[in-house]
């Protein structure tokens, strides 16, 4: 699937990953699922062969994920999950 | 009925839960089971639990009987709990606890050890922490340590936590100007001190061109960055302090879980927020430590947490390197840390208890650190999914 789910808590507008049960920013409980497309990889390392990446997503969220392709760090991607693994390739 | 009645076993007088006399808590004695990097075939976690178990009555002179209390923190135990372990050593226990947070569950565990033998609700505690590994084990743990892992990250897949260090380790390269050869002191220096304990997986010598040379697991993290996961278990045994005789008191013990909700970078952890508490409540400070057993799952580790307890002095990390931790003079992870020793699983956490106790105690032979009488000891693990959720430290002083 194109894009990966964030959680935008509805009272204050900021973004978790993994989905949280209370925001850490507000407290508040109602969260909206929405799709976040694209980030910024700040830190790639690789571990078996696979590359993995921490990647910014917004202001607010940091994630891993998997890396298709050659991600570096500063490199804008894009996002999708693979079967519950985030994934970021090059725009 | 027949058959002699089963009887509770004499056990020495102890004032009613409600005394208003408070116990003064003391560990009496800590003890290791030889770590092991290929395990016997027929090795099991239960069986080194209950050689720790043994091995720490001996240490610390006490009867089988006269335990009452029991927490056990282990990976690989399940599907049995601490109620198990004390069936199959046969015990009778007042006070029983489990902790399953792995780097932190030892101190988390003394902490709370400490505070039951202070309100008398128990008198003599057995702490244990091991884990033995068999094919696929640890595969299992580092693929489902935790909700987020099983969902986020195993699918990546990450394989372990050497994925999330090596990007801490590149934050904290670039925060404060470190190279590889930076890190290297750590392991290379703890080598030294492996070479004098017999107990170590490796004690042949590291040269910073091994380190350098070594194999890469996950840039910038090399073979020697990482723990060798062992076989084996450590335990330590916590009673009332008894007047002229030698045992090692808890000035004081601080802990912190999700300090940052894991909103931070990783080059922080809950040690900061309880740093200045720690040393006001032990009545001594970073300069007055003997010797220092830092959980040393990867160098970075060490720094971050030293920094935060303040032995860095102006937060220059690079300059606290070459003037602290290059060589041996410096007693930091004596034992040879986790780094060298080994990491036996859950029991990462309590091997630098045990070697600080036994440091205190003077009971290390040829790697002992003359006249050592005060010793700090942290903790850190539980991984929530960028970086450690959990960080504890205590502050040791020995007595009688």
């Amino acid at each position: 699937m194109n894009g990966l789910t964030v959680w935008l808590c509805e009272s204050c507008g900021r973004r978790s990953f993994p989905r949280r049960e209370i925001c850490p920013h507000c407290g508040c409980r109602i969260f909206a699922a929405e799709r976040a497309d694209r980030g910024t990889a700040t830190h790639v390392t690789g571990h078996r062969g696979v590359g993995i990446a921490c990647v910014r997503v917004g202001d607010d969220v940091t994630l891993l994920a998997r890396v298709d392709g050659a991600v570096a760090a500063g490199s804008e991607v894009t996002l999708r999950d693979d079967d519950g693994a985030p994934v970021a390739e090059i725009q | 009925m027949t058959g002699e009645r089963w009887r509770e076993p004499s056990r020495p007088a102890r004032s009613p839960v409600t005394a208003s006399r408070r116990e003064v808590a003391a560990i009496l004695g800590a003890a290791e089971v030889p770590y092991n990097r290929h395990p016997p075939t027929g090795t099991t976690t239960t069986a080194l639990l209950a050689d720790a178990f043994v091995r720490v009555l001996e240490a610390a002179d006490v009867e089988r009987d006269e335990v009452d209390g029991l927490g056990v923190a282990s990976f690989t135990l399940a599907p049995d709990h601490a109620i198990d372990l004390a069936w199959r050593l046969g015990i009778r226990l007042r006070w029983m606890m489990e902790d399953p947070h792995g780097g932190v569950s030892a101190l988390n565990l003394l902490q709370h050890a400490l505070h039951a033998v202070e309100a008398g609700v128990a008198t003599n505690v057995v702490l244990l922490a091991g884990d033995h590994f068999g094919p696929g084990d640890f595969g299992r743990l580092a693929s489902h340590y935790n909700r987020a892992t099983s969902e986020r990250l195993a699918p990546i897949p990450t394989g372990g936590p050497n994925a999330q260090f090596a990007l801490v380790t590149q934050r904290h390269m670039a925060r404060h100007g470190l190279g590889r050869e930076d890190y290297a002191v750590i392991p290379v220096s703890q080598r030294t001190w492996a070479a004098r304990n017999p107990g170590a997986v490796y004690r042949e010598s590291l040269s910073l061109e091994d380190y350098l040379a070594a194999p890469v697991v996950a840039p910038p993290l090399g073979r020697y960055d990482c723990v060798p996961v062992v076989s084996g278990a450590d335990a330590i045994l916590v009673s009332r302090a008894l007047p002229n005789r030698p045992g090692v008191r808890v000035r004081a013990l601080r802990s912190s879980f999700n300090h940052d909700n894991q909103l931070g970078d990783g080059l922080s952890t809950g040690l900061g927020t309880v740093a200045a508490e720690l040393w006001d409540a032990a009545g001594f400070g970073p300069n007055d430590v003997d010797l220092a057993c830092v959980y040393d799952d990867y160098p970075v580790m060490v720094l971050i947490q030293l920094d935060d307890l303040g032995f860095v002095r102006d937060g220059d990390v690079r300059r606290f390197i070459r003037e602290r931790l290059d060589g041996d003079r410096w007693p930091l992870n004596t034992s040879g840390g986790q780094l060298s020793a080994g990491q036996a699983g859950a029991a990462g956490g309590m091997h630098g208890v045990v070697e600080a106790v036994r440091q205190l105690l003077g009971q290390t032979g040829e790697r002992q650190v003359v006249g050592a009488r005060r010793a700090i000891v942290t903790g850190y693990g539980g991984v929530v999914y960028l970086h450690g959720g959990g960080a504890a430290v205590a502050a040791l002083e020995s007595v009688g």
